[in-house]
């Protein structure tokens, strides 16, 4: 697990990965999210500022990224593997049943592993 | 049967009759919670009962692999409506699936055939498991009929009777 101040630094680094692919300078971000000098943003991308929430999501929509890919939590891609007991041929009702355990037993794992 | 697939039911059998030992069963009615708690400690393995399957859908096994594999969990669901025999010939067949690892992509689920080999070897698992041979044979001498057996065994009269008369040159009274 991360400490506070890795976080922040790890965060820093994609919104700098992100901003530097949206083709932005620092400057130009700052104006979009309301900072006075492109300093902030420097701060920001350093870890030495503390991002908010409210500041992450602005960037996350101006750099048209996903929130959870700041925090490093993006394309944790699960592996769905099924087995069947039944007879040939399954109408809706059950492939919607099991559509519906697939994604339970998702988060029962994402719950697990964060524990 | 190919060759191939005759090995494939032998070691399916095998299978459940280690597992059986291994969990120190030693008479009929096997119980599948001991056989669930022993596989809990090896897996990350939940069992649930299933309201609202049809008819037709018995059971499912799910296996959810994070993609860094550190994390894998085995989630069993059983069609809670069919009888306590069909219920836990589901379970013993999906236990089968997750040993034999004998999964596929959920993209198939529509093209799930009910005769493929993968679903044979879990039956003949599933069969073993909850009829041990070794167990039948000891009760078979006794001179138990196959309702008395269905009964002990917490099996339907017709599994019994196809596990018995499949293994007719092992059972015998004489």
């Amino acid at each position: 697990m991360m400490n506070e101040e890795n976080k922040y630094q790890f965060i820093g680094k994609k919104i700098r990965e992100a901003r530097e692919a949206s083709g932005l300078s620092q400057r130009e971000l700052a104006d979009k999210l309301g900072f006075e000098s492109s300093t902030a943003v420097s701060y920001m991308e350093s870890g030495e500022r503390k991002v908010s929430v409210v500041d992450l999501e602005k960037i996350s929509k101006l750099l048209d990224k996903d929130i959870r890919f700041f925090i490093g939590q993006e394309g944790e891609q699960l592996n769905v593997r099924v087995a069947l007991r039944a007879e040939t041929g399954l109408d809706k009702k059950d492939q919607d049943a099991i559509l519906h355990i697939i994604e339970m037993a998702k988060k029962r794992t994402k719950d697990n592993g964060t524990k | 049967m190919e060759p191939n697939d005759k090995a494939r039911t032998g070691s399916a059998r095998n299978l459940a009759r280690s597992l059986i030992k291994k969990c120190k069963i030693k008479e009929a009615p096997v119980s599948l919670r001991t056989i669930i708690n022993h596989l809990q400690t090896t897996h990350d393995l939940g069992v649930y009962p299933a309201p609202n399957f049809s008819d037709r859908l018995s059971g499912i096994l799910v296996t959810i692999e994070s993609e860094s594999a550190d994390t894998q969990r085995s989630e069993i669901h059983y069609n809670e409506n069919h009888s306590w025999h069909r219920k836990r010939f589901s379970i013993a067949h999906e236990i089968g699936h997750l040993l034999f690892n004998t999964t596929c992509s959920d993209d198939n689920v529509s093209s799930y055939d009910s005769t493929s080999m993968n679903e044979t070897e879990a039956n003949q698992f599933a069969s073993e498991l909850l009829m041990p041979l070794a167990f039948l044979k000891r009760d078979f001498k006794k001179g138990a009929d196959v309702k008395t057996l269905a009964w002990k065994y917490i099996v339907s009269q017709e599994a019994m009777g196809w596990k018995l008369a499949s293994n007719t040159s092992l059972l015998t009274r004489v």
